[in-house]
């Protein structure tokens, strides 16, 4: 199979090159998240300008230095505060007591989304309807209406700061590619054991160990997101986090263990098992994002959900992305097996060196 | 009988074995020979299914060995380089964890064990736990362990060693014995002198290859211990 | 299953004349509760400190390690002394080995289990006040589903140079979630009393028994080769 493919590797190359290419400007000029585009509250609502009515905020008896909220967590009672430029400004300016102007009470919350954030409506009495979302705190209102409304736009907790949405067009096919790589580690590690070909071992090895390499990529890219999205680098009560960092945990003692073993067929048998065994995290890692309410994530939902989605413009991206790293994925394992087998084969000639033939 | 059909096995890109054909057949004793890492333990633990041929295949009495490997152990005794015994057991447990191991019936475990011991000479030390045996009174256990399912194929790798004199005899009736019941029996060993008057077949094994059989007459002329030096001075060179 | 059993049965003989394994694991356990005796000290004292949590976590990282110990040397053992090709020669099934190794390796670690929480106890002069006999439900449920995929792992890391380094690397991300996580929120709970609210944490525990119980059958014939 490996071989028919390793003849079209630099076309493998090329095409992830291009793509690559193409992504990158389509992030810079297609799809990009302009600070620009975020607009003040003041420049939204300018009727309100200069008024003490500002934004809404959330969070009355509960921890405060968590804005995320989960779906089994009581309702809140929304508090409209002064100062609204920043939400982490504004929470520190509750943590630290130091509140200015008034405070509204309206109706407690119903949250739907994973965290307050993403596609929150809420009614309330009041004289203004409000859009939030997490990057800035932004109003809108409708002095006209008797409602608040508090609604985040359609990319909201994804990629609403320029930062955080140049990183996901790499953090997501980063993240992608390792799971491709441990689960093609699963699929020829069985195909091992069935065959006992010794080229399923080694692309076994290789893809779990590309797997490792993109899945630290996606570890390390993905708190920098975090940081502009959600305010902290690492969230522990997050599943999809800390699953996947186990999992590469899982990866890396898979690699380890296959370093422990002289004995080729030992060390392709056992560690062919413990793919198996490994591969067990995985969809809990995959899936733990999409079955929220049974496991606590906040993460978001990429792939078929309706209000963390992204724009029709980051969509394309993004699916430009994981190609060109799928396609890059498959250029460096190529050459990854082809570098086994070389090894295999300085080893073989090393021995025959040595005369011990 | 068991017969062994142009197995091969290969590490990595090492042969071990090439394409060796052997056969033992009903009430026959086999010596397998060889130089050092000739591919003799290697070919005995594939024949007792501890190990899968690369290619080839193993067939005890017209069945295949792969096909089933759970009921082809069942006709197979194996003598090894360990004993294969608990230290933290008397000899008599030993027997009976095997006795049971081997799907024996239930009940008889402690007086096949009983007789068993006998045979080998170790009755008189059958409530001892084998932490306290010599290296030669685990050799006897181990060949009572490797006899106690009736197997009709015995595989004995260097089963002299360890033993003395008096255990050495023992061994040798004792494969009479099998070998008058019908068992075919394969021994790897480097004892020429020993070999010469149980075996009725030598088979030299030299580079993964059968490299030269010697017959029973063949055997008594002498020409096993001359023809076997010569092999295995051509083995190392 | 018979041959399960009597790999089982001599296994705890063994155990039961040499006590090589289950003196280990306990003296490890015994040494964990004292740790986390010292390091608490202060905040055990004063009473500052939740004592549900703080002792369902230290009785779980009790509970996983010393399993560690011991399943490790329950095939160190054979594999040393040069049994388990013994065992190999047999006619049974690889998984009855598998199987057998996991029904030794069980009653060993649960013996250790319920003596850590006896432990637990008279060192934090702690009282589970009636919910013990749930904790020790609780921790047989979760050594259930640790030992069948330590039973496996530790017969895959019996094969490498670094086994006794290797087989906590190998096994702790397994059971991190599928063990550890769930077992020690339950414990928690039930130490509070109300377990009863925990339904998830016991589907989920039981769930990973059976995928891992299914691995350990469908692969023992490939761990457990040449």
């Amino acid at each position: 199979m490996n071989l028919k493919l390793g003849k079209y590797w630099v076309w493998f190359a090329g095409i992830s090159a291009a793509l690559m290419l193409i992504t990158v400007l389509l992030a810079v000029y297609y799809a990009p998240v302009a600070a620009s585009s975020v607009k003040t509250a003041n420049e939204l609502f300018p009727s309100i300008e200069g008024s003490t009515i500002t934004v809404a905020g959330f969070v009355a008896d509960r921890e405060i230095m968590n804005p995320i909220r989960y779906p089994e967590d009581p309702p809140v009672t929304a508090i409209i505060l002064a100062d609204f430029s920043d939400y982490r400004r504004y929470l520190d300016a509750v943590v630290a007591g130091d509140l200015e102007g008034e405070w509204w009470t309206v109706e407690p919350i119903t949250v739907r989304g994973p965290y307050l954030p993403l596609g929150t409506n809420v009614s309330a009495t009041g004289e203004v309807v409000a859009t939030l979302d997490s990057s800035s705190f932004m109003l809108s209102c409708d002095s006209s209406d008797d409602v608040v409304e508090l609604s985040s736009p359609g990319e909201a907790g994804i990629m609403t700061s320029p930062i955080s949405q140049k990183i996901f067009y790499f953090h997501m096919p980063s993240a992608w590619v390792s799971y491709v790589g441990f689960f093609l580690t699963l699929v020829f590690g069985v195909m091992y054991l069935r065959t006992r070909n010794r080229t399923y071992d080694r692309v076994a090895a290789s893809s779990a160990e590309l797997g490792v390499l993109f899945a630290t990529i996606a570890i390390v890219t993905g708190p920098v997101w975090a940081k502009e999205e959600w305010g902290v680098y690492w969230r522990w009560d997050d599943t999809k986090l800390v699953t996947t960092f186990v999992m590469w945990l899982v990866y890396i003692g898979y690699l380890m263990l296959r370093a422990a073993v002289v004995d080729h067929s030992v060390r392709a048998r056992i560690s062919a098992v413990y793919g198996i065994l490994g591969f067990v995290t995985m969809p809990m890692s995959l899936l733990s994002s999409r079955i929220a309410p049974l496991i606590r994530s906040s993460h978001p939902q990429v792939i078929a959900s309706s209000s963390g989605g992204l724009s029709m413009e980051a969509g394309i991206t993004i699916g430009i992305a994981v190609v060109a790293f799928t396609f890059l994925f498959i250029t460096m394992l190529i050459k990854r097996v082809e570098i086994e087998e070389s090894e295999d084969e300085l080893e073989e000639l090393k021995r025959r060196v040595g005369g011990e033939e | 009988m068991i017969e062994a059909k142009g197995i091969s096995k290969t590490f990595g890109r090492r042969t071990v074995l090439d394409k060796v054909d052997l056969v033992v057949g009903d009430g026959e004793i086999v010596a397998l020979m060889g130089p050092n890492g000739a591919g003799k333990t290697t070919l005995l633990r594939i024949l007792a299914t501890l190990l899968e041929p690369s290619s080839g295949e193993v067939v005890i009495q017209s069945m295949k060995v792969l096909d089933d490997p759970v009921i082809a152990r069942k006709a197979i005794g194996v003598i090894g380089h360990s004993p294969y015994v608990y230290d933290d057991l008397t000899a008599l447990e030993n027997l009976s964890f095997y006795w049971s191991m081997y799907g024996l019936p239930r009940g008889k475990s402690e007086e096949a064990g009983r007789a068993m011991l006998e045979r080998v000479g170790l009755s008189h030390r059958m409530h001892d736990r084998v932490a306290v045996f010599s290296k030669g009174m685990r050799q006897r256990l181990a060949i009572a362990r490797a006899l106690l399912h009736s197997p009709r194929i015995l595989l004995l790798d260097e089963p002299f060693s360890s033993l003395d004199q008096k255990g050495v005899d023992l061994l040798s009736q004792i494969l009479l014995e099998e070998k008058a019941k019908g068992r075919s029996i394969l021994v790897v060993t480097h004892d020429v002198q020993r070999i010469s008057t149980l075996a009725d077949r030598a088979d030299v094994l030299i580079g993964g290859r059968v490299g030269r059989s010697y017959d029973s007459r063949a055997i008594g002329k002498g020409e096993l211990d001359i023809g076997y030096r010569t092999s295995i001075e051509g083995g190392i060179s | 299953m018979r041959a399960a059993l009597t790999i089982a049965s001599k296994d705890l003989k063994t155990e039961l004349r040499s006590k090589e394994m289950i003196s280990a694991m306990f003296l490890f356990s015994l040494l964990i509760v004292l740790a986390f005796r010292f390091g608490f000290e202060e905040s055990v004292s004063a009473g500052s400190v939740d004592m549900p949590d703080l002792a369902a976590a230290s009785l779980w990282i009790c509970f996983s390690f010393s399993a560690i110990v011991g399943m490790h040397s329950s095939f160190a053992k054979e594999k040393d002394r040069e049994t388990l090709e013994g065992l190999m020669l047999c006619p049974v099934e690889r998984s009855e080995l598998y199987l057998g190794k996991v029904i030794s390796n069980m009653v060993l670690v649960f013996i250790v289990d319920v003596l850590s929480i006896a432990f637990f106890a008279l060192f934090f002069a702690y009282d589970y006040g009636g919910n013990g006999l749930a904790v020790v439900v609780i921790a047989l449920l979760g050594t259930v589903t640790l030992v069948l995929v330590g039973t496996l792992v530790a017969a895959i890391s019996v094969n490498t140079k670094a086994r006794e380094v290797l087989l906590p690397i190998l096994l702790i991300p397994l059971i991190a979630f599928s063990v550890i996580m769930p077992s020690v929120t339950l414990t928690g709970d039930a130490i509070a009393g109300m377990a009863t609210e925990s339904v998830r944490e016991i589907v989920s525990i039981a769930g990973f028994a059976v995928i891992f119980g299914v691995v350990g059958y469908l692969t023992a014939d490939y761990v457990f080769e040449g």
